[in-house]
């Protein structure tokens, strides 16, 4: 008995400890993103002055010189492609996946490892053969090139993840709609995509975040007209110095959609990632 | 075409491997036939062959008069209950219900009040009705069974495909359900195929019971005739609860009266029996099956029985199942008068011939 109490208040003692470790770490891991936001309403004059200023008078000059640099704009293409290419490739990919797991496709398994493989390249190898055939047929620098861009990639791997979810559906589910006189698209629509929604959701966020973050294709491909805004910001290191407090802004902004996605669809994607619990 | 449901020499195997062959049945509406056998005999994929959900590779299935062969499952109007019950986990159990009866194909056969009335029926039928809102994760296994009964129950096909229906219920709502489900499925116009590897179960809700081992159809007959007139050993193995008791032996006459001679022991047959022998002009080996029932507990030293030992005894209450050594073969005796026997008593014990089978020891059928 007296055991038993030592031990549950090492127990309670060593979680103690752990989740001090763990508060620790997560103040060390988004005190760089603090400090971002900080940047974003301190007067460039006292942006870098030692000892650090912690209490100033805040201003939105970095904000207006982003809108009357057309900031906005780029937010948009951010938005717009980022936007596109991830509502494609689940439009495209759910019924992909779904074939994948359910039809004999002739040498199925080849194709997949050749779908797979469009991902297994480093990106960049594939970047000059994209600027050179986009280059011939007028891609360069539209919204439609960089969707079809961040398609490819992101395709191959939205396929991958989904064919799994819809294998572990049971297809009994699917054979009782058919029985009961539901033509297959309906058993689609009604049975198949409701039960893999979280696995949808989930994949289509890391789709999502990834056609937001990318640079490389972004800054090849676009870049002039079409700026999102991790190409923007390099734009911000002028000859006049590097805008900080405007480079923060853009930060911040940058990481919101990323931040917002993450904690409304947190739910799916904790349920995605449990899908197996599925039982007919 | 005929009425009802019809197979005529189904062929299907699967890799190779065939799960049915030359199957032909013939199911009445009103009727109920039970497909009965081991598992992986084949009864559920003539569940699945009739559904649509498997093609026949030959042979041909009607429905209602219409070759239904290579016609996909939304077109054969039929009402399948899966044995692994396939609820709509998204969805809870009314709606599970009404999912078939909105179908399109289903489209203005039923309306919405209609359908309402539908699942208040079928639910009131399984003791389910108090559970309409639940979800099928919040239900245990025996109502996530019986939610897949009311969603066969509460269409009108033309044929109802019952795979393993009240297999995974209590004891006490199975026999309940069991005369139910089979009132109803009588009075509906449509036949049903019931699957069941409890070959009792197969005679007590059946018409007619269709053995099927192996993919084969082994007999078709009325429930009394598949007891008490096995068309083979396997049949007589498989039905019954024990099933029937296999002795090896000869038959030999003798002035006019037909004895089975096993080597620990001789059993007087019937007239009838003999009668029937001697039609087929059949001697030589044979294979006797008696029934448990057909066998007691005799005073010892009696004559006309032959000593046993217990090899292990399991009262139930009204009768008790002994199963004995009786020289190198075990038999199954049921036993109605309660008296306690151990494990290793010698006892003796009386079989009776009038109801035994005959089979044929080289072709194992029933002579």
């Amino acid at each position: 008995m007296a055991a038993r109490v030592t031990s549950k208040r090492d127990r309670t003692g060593r979680s103690r400890v752990l989740t001090t470790l763990a508060i620790l770490y997560t103040v060390g891991i988004l005190f760089p993103v603090f400090w971002m936001a900080t940047l974003m309403i301190k007067p460039e004059a006292i942006m870098f002055v030692r000892p650090t200023v912690w209490v100033f008078e805040p201003t939105l000059d970095h904000f207006a010189f982003l809108l009357h640099e057309g900031f906005l704009w780029h937010l948009l293409s951010s938005l717009i492609v980022a936007s596109a290419s991830t509502l494609l490739v689940v439009i495209i990919g759910t019924p992909a996946a779904y074939a994948f797991s359910r039809f004999p496709i002739w040498r199925s398994d080849d194709l997949f490892i050749f779908i797979l493989a469009t991902r297994m390249a480093p990106p960049v190898v594939l970047l000059i053969p994209f600027y050179l055939i986009y280059a011939k047929v007028g891609l360069i620098d539209t919204y439609v090139g960089l969707v079809l861009a961040y398609l490819t990639f992101n395709l191959s791997f939205y396929v991958w993840v989904m064919r799994s979810f819809c294998r572990d559906l049971p297809v009994e589910l699917e054979e009782a709609a058919l029985v009961a006189g539901y033509p297959r698209w309906q058993v689609l629509l009604k049975i198949v995509f409701p039960l893999v929604r979280p696995g949808m959701v989930a994949a289509a966020v890391l789709c999502f975040i990834f056609a937001w973050n990318e640079f490389l294709y972004a800054f090849m491909l676009g870049g002039d007209k079409i700026k999102t805004l991790p190409v923007a910001i390099p734009t911000l290191i002028t000859t006049q110095g590097v805008r900080w407090g405007e480079m923060s802004v853009v930060g911040i902004v940058g990481l919101l959609p990323v931040l917002a996605a993450v904690f409304f669809l947190q739910k799916h994607i904790v349920r995605g990632l449990t899908m197996g619990a599925v039982k007919g | 075409m005929r009425a009802g449901l019809v197979l005529e020499q189904v062929d299907k195997s699967f890799a190779g491997a065939k799960a049915v062959e030359r199957l032909s049945l013939e199911v009445h509406p009103g009727e109920v036939v039970a497909l009965t056998g081991p598992s992986g005999a084949g009864k559920t994929t003539t569940c699945r062959l009739v559904a649509g959900l498997e093609y026949a590779d030959a042979g041909n299935i009607s429905v209602a008069g219409r070759d239904v062969t290579r016609l996909p499952p939304q077109q054969r109007d039929v009402s399948l209950m899966f044995e692994s019950f396939a609820l709509y986990p998204m969805m809870n159990v009314a709606d599970n219900i009404a999912f078939a009866l909105r179908a399109p194909t289903r489209a203005g056969r039923t309306d919405a009040a209609a359908i309402a009335r539908c699942i208040d029926e079928v639910l009131a039928l399984t003791e389910m009705s108090d559970l309409r809102e639940r979800m099928p994760h919040e239900l245990s296994g025996g109502q996530k069974q019986r939610v897949a009964l009311c969603r066969a129950l509460a269409l009108e096909p033309a044929v109802y495909l019952m795979d393993e229906p009240i297999s995974h219920l209590d004891a006490k709502l199975r026999h309940k359900l069991r005369a139910a489900l089979r009132r109803r499925l009588v009075a509906a116009p449509a036949p049903t195929l019931w699957c069941t590897p409890d070959s009792m179960e197969a005679l007590s809700v059946a018409d007619r019971v269709a053995v099927l081992v192996d993919g084969r159809l082994q007999q078709f007959d009325r429930p009394e005739a598949i007891y008490t007139r096995p068309a083979n050993t396997q049949v007589a193995r498989l039905v019954g609860d024990p099933g029937m008791n296999l002795l090896p032996g000869t038959l030999v006459r003798d002035d006019g009266a037909l004895r089975f001679r096993h080597k620990e022991m001789t059993v007087d047959l019937s007239d009838e029996t003999r009668t029937r022998l001697d039609a087929s002009g059949s001697s030589g080996n044979v294979v006797l099956g008696v029934r448990a029932t057909d066998m007691e507990i005799a005073e010892p030293g009696a004559a006309d029985a032959h000593r046993v030992e217990v090899y292990s005894y399991e009262p139930f209450g009204k009768y008790a199942i002994l199963t004995a050594k009786l020289g190198g073969d075990m038999i199954k005796a049921k036993i109605f008068d309660a008296t306690h026997v151990d494990i290793g008593d010698v006892l003796s014990i009386r079989l009776h011939g009038r109801n035994a089978v005959v089979f044929d020891a080289a072709t194992a059928k029933a002579i």
